[in-house]
Parts: C-alpha cells; structure tokens; sequence
C-alpha cells in the first residue's frame, strides 16, 4: 500500500504541473491586461508601462512562468528600492490588486469553505442515508415514493434559490440575527449556530442525490443471493440490512462522497456568497472579475489539490472497504 | 475607472464623484422633503457597514472610487474635505486639515496652506505639514499606482521622481515645501483653479514617513480622523474604534456619533437587500453603499415602513452613447446627426431600468454641476426618435438608401436589450445596426482601444469633483486619446474646443469657467459626438435606527458615513 500511495502522490504532482502550466497558458490566452485594471481613469502609456513594470507583466510569458516557479521552490521578493517585502518558498505570489500574499488569502479563507464543507457532509450522510436506508427496504410503499418525491423536487432547486428562501423565511421573517461567520476557535457554539443555515442550504440539495443513490444500492444489493442466505439463516432483518446490505451498498457512495467533498473544498461559492462567509470559492470569482493571474493560480492550483487528494483518499478507502479491490 | 463596472454590472463602486444643484427636482423631491440637517446626532453606539465588496483601497495614495473615498474619511483627514450636508451644500468644500481652503499666487500655480495646529494622529503625536507632503510623494510611487492623478502630475519638476521607496538622494520633490510645521505649499506647472476640491482627495491625507509600510499600508493606514482600525480582514470584515486624540473641535465636517463601526465584506447584494429591508437585530443600525437592486426599489417604494427609510438621487453620473468621430460611416457630420435624431432615448432608458435607473439626458454635464443647463439641440416626439428628419439627413449625406453602422454591446442581459432596442429605432431611419457583442470583461479594453472599437459605444462617467473640468477635458480632447485606455471613446479631436477648455481651466472665477463648459457640452451635441443617454440615480436603504443619514453627492449619492448616528 504504501508503494501505492507513493505512486499516487507522485501522480498528483506531475497533475499540479499540467495544471499550472494550463491555467497559465489560458490565462495569456485571454486578451485582458491586468495593468489596465490598476492604471485608473486616466491611463497614459507610460502610467501602463509602470504598472506592467510593478506587476511583472511586461516579461515574457515563459520569464513570467520562470519567475512564479521559481517562487514556488525559492521563494520571491517583491517591491522596489526600500520596500521590499520577502514571499518566503514555497511562494504562490502576491495578488495584482492587494497586494496581499496568495498564500495568507487562502489560508485566511480556507477554514470558512471547511466549515461550510464539513458541517454540511455530515448533514446531508445523515439526512440522505437514513432516509435512502427506509425508501429502500420498503420500496413502492407510500413512504418511499414520498421520500423520492422530496428528492426528486429538492434536487431541481437552485442553491441561489434555497438559500435565499431560508433567509427570507428564517430571519427576515423569523426574527432570527442574518447569520456571520465566528472562527471554531473563537466560540464553537456560535460557530455551528451561525453555519446552520449554510450546512442546511448545502445539505438539502445534495442529501437527495444521496437518498436516491442509497436507495437505489440498496434496492439493489438486497436482491442479492447473499442476503436471501442471511435471511434464511434466521438472521434479524435489522443486522441483515446493516452487516450485510449496506456493508455492500456503501463502497460505491464513499468515491462519490469523496469527489463531492472535494469539489466542495475547492469552494462552495453561491453558499458563501449568500450568507455573508466569503471563502475559497468567492475568493476564485474576485479574482477572475479583478483579471488577478497570482490569485486565480493560486486557487487553481489549490482546489486542484484538493480535489487530487481526496481522490486518493477515495481510492485508498474504496479499496479497504471492498475486499475485491486491491492495491496495484 | 469603476463607473466603467456600472455600465457592466451595475454594483462596483463608483469614481470619487461630485455634483450639485437641481438635486431635489431632478429626484422627485425625496431629499428635499426630509428632515435631515448636517451633523447632529448622539454618541454612542455600533453602526454597521454592509458591502457587496471589499474597499478597493484604503491606502490614501491608492484610493480613489466612491465607496472608499466615503469610507476612508473615518480614518484619516486631507487638506480640505467636503461639507457635510444634503444636497447642493454638500458640494462645498470646507478646511480640514488646513485652516482655510487654500491661497493661490502666480496666477493660481502657487497654492498655500497652513495646518490648524494641535491636530494628533492616533498615538498622539502631532500631525505636520511634511506629513501630507510624504503622502503626496508615496503617490509617485510604482508600487501603489491606483490613485487620483491631479496632484502629482501638476507638480514642477518631478518628471525623475519615482517615489520615497527608490529616492536615493531622500531628499523628496522640491515643487511641495514646507518652511515650517504648519505651512504647505505647492508649485504646479499650470493654473490650478480649482486645487481646493482636488484637495479634497484622499492624496493629500498625512502619512508619517516612520508609518509607512508600503503595499501594506493599504490594509492598517494610520488614523488622522476620528476612527481608527482595531481589526480588518481583507475581503471579510472591518472593525473601527475610536481615535482618541481626535478632537471634535477642529473638524467641522464629521460627527462621528457611533463609538463602532463594524463592517461586512463580500456579501450578496441579494442578502443585503433583505436584510436592510427586513430590518431586524443589528441590522437596524446598518447602511450600506450598495444599491437597491432594481427589484427590490418597487417593494422600497411601495411600502411605508420601507419608504421612510429610502434614499434616491442622482448619483452624479452621466451615460451616453460616444460615436467614433475618426472612422467609417460615423466620421460623416450628418450621419451622425441623423443617429441623433433617430436615437430612441425613451426607449433605451427603458430597456436599461426605466426612471428608476436615471433621468434622460440631452447633454453630457450632469445636472448637480454648475455648468449644466437645460437643452435640446434634436428634440424628437417623445424624446423617441425622428425617422423622417433622421433619413433626410441620410440623404443629405449622400446616403439615400441608409448606411451601416456597428455597435459595441457587453453580453449583459440589461446592455443586449438596448442595444436591441436601438437596433430597432435607428432602423427605422435606415441606419442598419450590427451588434458586435463583448464579453464584460473585456468591454473596457476593447472600446478603449480606438484601432479595434465599434463605431457606437456606450460609455459613463462620474466627475472627481463638481467642475466640469473633470468632465470634458478627460473625455474629449485630442489629448485625452490614448491607444489603450482611451477614455475619449468619441475620438473627438477638435482644436478649437481644446483652445475652449484651455481658457477655462486658467480661469480663477469659476462661474467664468463654467459659462464656457456650457457652450462646450453644446458644441459636443452640435458636433454630434455622444447621443447622451441619462444621467444615473442611486437608491439606498439603511436601519431605522440610523439617523442623518442623506445622499452625499461628491460619492455618488450615497450615505453620509462619517455623520451618521445610530442613539
């Protein structure tokens, strides 16, 4: 296994490369200068040279490729005469607007995406299996096809729309403070009292996929032989479900789950923009309204590793779970 | 440069504007009719701040949109500042920092002031006339270059100078001195009449050199005003808590009533409209600079409870349509003309948002500037369009059979519908239309570039001060045509007009000047170079616990920050 895993990381890293090198080369694709955006009203050519000049964008492509790998591993100053501020390796540049370190930005927006993430992924597992786990074991009964229902309409709703709905109804309504992210650290209990709403608003949508998904696993696994022979041995209906129905019926959703939480890490834009937690994924937006390449690279870069590593985690999970899958 | 977003996405700040008179007719009496009067209010308290967005910039050298410019004067004070008050008085600039608004020598290319003595900064010491002077020259600098550029470009002998950072000799630029702690004064290569507004700008705001902290300077600026910043996470949140050695008794233009102000970064604007009109909890004490959301000023309007908490006006802006004066059908005098007759100004303003978006404009000077004055050089049934005197000019022209034109649109949904309805009404007079769409953005670039632009571009401006000479000069002289970023998106180049402007910038009577700014924006529609659209109007709403709160016009028609009160 751990050969394997070795091999994987070394997979991931030559992925980052392509990825760099991609995002790049789109980047100069576009016909949008930078410069423009921080020359102001009334740009002269020499004001634009100064701030290419500032900015870095006057080099050529490949010296600008140089210069930003070069920061990865080396690290990278910035500035002029007396103000020099040093960008220590591994170096993913400062923003062309703020000037800010990429890397301060995303690990300052970082933990807000993860507490959006988790709390959500914890809530939508509970809401989706459980209720995927009853439709299942009586399907076509009025239950299971309401369940369905539900998941059916709950999928079709536009995150932009639930989120917006629970604001309205919970606190422009409600009465209720509009939520506003507070720090784990600062105060757990207003932490998850703030992040409801988002986990809820995040959860409702994909719990469905999960409800759906679990059902139809289940549904399925339970017409195995295997389970025929539980039942048949005097085995409970509950153990049986639990030891040996959903013991098959899961391997598949952790690869799902895995990719989703993923993708989610990379930033759950509509979410945070909705109730107020600026994250990763509206971090990504700005930074492509602002044409900001060191902050668009960064983030890229980032969500790609993310996102290649929880596949590799769904990898290594998948093939613990399921006996028949082995490391090669 | 953010007025260019509006015309976008309708939600960006917007340029240090300014503006005067007529306010209250031109906004159906909503400010007129209210009882707010400059600064009185009570101590105490929380305001909170609600954006769409982060500050562009808080570093005086940088800063230079409204949301910002309005902000920042919680943090730090300039040489003059604007009045704090409704309508036209809040146009007027008022002393600072300095004890008056300036003296000018030399026929106004010597300007002087003298620091009111006694002013601290946030840790107590005393603020100098070097101090603004350090922050004039960081301006120059390559690192921070997003700032107004009225001052520094004005100064004598400073075509070396690259800033503090890379001022070797460190002996600063010789055209600002500063014989003594009190006394500024500034050399500048041309008459300078109106300096006192420039003034205003946030460019002149002290920075002690041993303060400095270059780029970073941005996110902790040093507090000259009545606030300072106690915590501010780029892109999130800002928290404001008193500066206590600021004293009251010299600063006449800000209240400063709540002891906190607390922004909210990054929010939607959807979530913002709710939360202001839901007005519940902490939001009571809110504002926000962000505009209603065009769906949300029915419900504003509509309903009582809402209504009292309204603000609407002209948000000191102007939209027009420029015509490429330099190139194919559109360089044609007549042809031109003919788009102006044929124009559907009613029904562009429509497609754009109807009268709650603006008022049909027929002249490029906003209404709340002096210089502006009531005319309409094609007026048409309707004020939508005359196909027939459009077409005879056509024929005039030699064109009998109609000419084709293009027509520069961003892929907005709100930009594709005027362009469509224009489309429609210049057909009419047989001007055929091709819409040459553009992605947002790369809207900017493309009009701004005069080798690749449509014929027909639309274009906005918000003046940096109410003068016209921050309108016309950037916009239409032959000097004002760059290669990229070209702001004359007319191309207009006319010498007798840059003679015009020449004249009116060395005038020292304003009302001198003005009385030439008025032929001029005649001459640009006699010329026909821009189809004026309308000038803009801004609608905010705020907590009905905020008090004094009115639209203030030199940015953009929104609150009053630093004369709120929340008690």
């Amino acid at each position: 296994m751990g050969r394997y895993i070795i091999r994987r990381l070394l997979a991931v890293a030559l992925l980052m490369v392509v990825i760099l090198v991609t995002t790049f080369g789109i980047f100069f694709a576009i016909p949008s200068d930078p410069a423009l955006r921080s020359c102001g009203r009334y740009c002269s050519p020499e004001k634009i040279a100064q701030v290419r000049h500032k900015l870095g964008t006057d080099k050529s492509i490949y010296e600008q490729f140089w210069l930003y790998s070069k920061g990865l591993v080396q690290g990278r100053d910035f500035g002029e005469g007396t103000e020099i501020n040093h960008c220590p390796a591994p170096c993913l540049g400062v923003s062309f607007k703020t000037d800010i370190p990429v890397r301060e930005s995303i690990e300052q927006n970082f933990p807000v995406t993860f507490s959006i993430a988790i709390g959500a992924a914890v809530l939508w597992l509970i809401a989706g299996i459980t209720t995927g786990v009853i439709s299942a074991l009586k399907p076509r009964s009025k239950l299971d096809r309401g369940i369905v229902a539900v998941a059916t309409a709950s999928l079709s709703l536009p995150t932009q729309f639930v989120g917006l709905m629970l604001l309205y109804v919970v606190c422009a309504k409600g009465g209720v403070q509009f939520p506003k992210y507070v720090p784990f650290a600062d105060n757990p209990l207003l932490w998850a009292k703030n992040l409801l709403l988002p986990w809820i608003t995040l959860a409702f949508i994909s719990s469905a996929i999960y409800t759906r998904l679990t059902r139809s696993q289940l549904v399925e696994v339970m017409h195995e032989d295997y389970i025929r022979t539980a039942r048949g041995k005097g085995m409970t209906e509950r153990r049986t479900v639990y030891k040996h129905g959903l013991r098959a019926a899961l391997p598949p959703m952790i690869v799902i789950f895995g990719l989703d939480i993923g993708a989610l890490l990379g930033g759950a834009i509509i979410t945070e923009r909705i109730f107020g937690m600026p994250g990763l994924g509206t971090l990504a937006v700005k930074s492509i309204n602002d044409v900001d390449l060191p902050v668009i690279l960064g983030v890229t870069l980032f969500g790609a590793f993310i996102v290649l590593m929880a596949n590799l985690v769904v990898d290594v999970l998948y093939a613990l779970t399921d006996p028949k899958i082995t490391f090669s | 440069m953010s007025v260019r977003f509006r015309l976008v996405g309708r939600n960006a700040g917007v340029l240090l504007g300014v503006a005067s008179l007529a306010l209250t007719a031109a906004c159906g009496g909503s400010t007129a009719t209210k009882k707010n009067t400059a600064a009185k209010g009570t101590k105490g308290g929380t305001l909170y701040y609600l954006s769409i967005s982060d500050f562009e910039h808080l570093d005086p050298a940088r800063n230079y949109v409204t949301d910002s410019g309005d902000f920042s004067r919680l943090l730090y004070r300039t040489l003059t500042t604007y009045k704090s008050a409704p309508g036209l008085e809040g146009t007027k600039v008022v002393p600072d920092l300095a004890t008056d608004l300036g003296t000018p020598s030399e026929g106004n290319k010597v300007w002087k002031f003298t620091l009111k003595q006694g002013l601290k900064y946030e840790d107590g010491t005393e603020i100098v006339a070097a101090d603004v002077k350090y922050g004039v020259e960081r301006t120059f600098s390559e690192l921070l270059p997003e700032g107004a550029p009225y001052i520094h470009q004005s100064l004598v002998n400073t075509e070396k100078y690259t800033g503090p950072y890379t001022d070797k000799a460190k002996k600063g630029i010789s055209s600002i001195e500063t014989p003594d702690k009190y006394t500024i004064i500034f050399h500048f290569t041309k008459p300078f009449s109106d300096f006192s507004y420039a003034a205003a700008l946030p460019g002149t705001a002290p920075v002690p050199q041993t303060k400095d902290t270059g780029v970073k300077y941005d996110a902790r600026p040093f507090s000259s005003g009545p606030y300072k910043i106690d915590t501010y996470v780029r892109g999130k949140s800002i928290k404001l808590i008193r500066n206590p050695f600021w004293d009251p008794k010299t600063d006449s233009a800000r209240g400063a009533f709540p002891d906190v102000i607390e922004g909210s970064l990054g929010l939607d604007e959807a979530s913002i409209d709710q939360r202001l009109l839901a007005d519940n909890g902490d939001d009571q004490a809110a504002i926000t600079f962000t505009a209603l959301t065009p769906e949300s000023i029915a419900r504003a309007k509509t309903t009582p409870s809402i209504k009292s908490r309204l603000e609407t006006g002209l948000d000191g802006g102007v939209y027009y349509a420029a015509l490429n004066t330099a190139r194919n059908a559109t360089k044609n005098l007549k042809v031109r003309q003919a788009i102006e007759y044929a124009y559907p100004r009613k029904d562009q303003l429509t497609a754009a948002g109807g009268v709650t978006i603006g008022d049909p404009a027929h002249g490029v000077l906003v209404p709340t500037l002096p210089a502006h004055h009531d005319f309409n050089l094609y007026p048409s049934p309707n004020d939508n369009g005359d196909p027939d005197k459009a077409k005879a000019l056509l024929a005039e022209a030699g064109f009998p059979n109609g000419v084709s034109v293009t027509y520069g649109a961003s892929t907005s949904a709100t930009a594709q519908k005027v362009a469509a309805v224009v489309k429609q009404g210049l057909a009419k007079a047989g001007i055929k239309v091709t819409i040459i769409s553009i992605d947002p953005s790369k809207f900017y670039d493309t009009i701004g570039t005069p080798a690749t632009q449509p014929d027909i571009v639309g274009y906005g401006w918000i003046p940096d001060w109410p003068s016209a000479s921050t309108v016309l000069p950037p916009l239409f002289t032959c000097e004002a045509i760059k290669p990229q970023g070209n702001n004359n998106v007319a191309n207009y180049c006319n010498k007798d007009f840059d003679a015009k402007i020449a004249e009116a910038g060395s005038l020292a009577d304003q009302t001198k000047a003005d009385v030439i700014y008025a032929e001029l924006d005649k001459k640009l529609l006699e010329d026909a170079a821009v189809v004026p659209r309308f000038f803009s109007k801004t609608a905010n709403v705020h907590g009905s616990l905020v008090k004094n709160t009115y639209p203030e016009l030199p940015f953009g028609g929104q609150i009053d920050i630093a004369n709120v009160s929340v008690k």
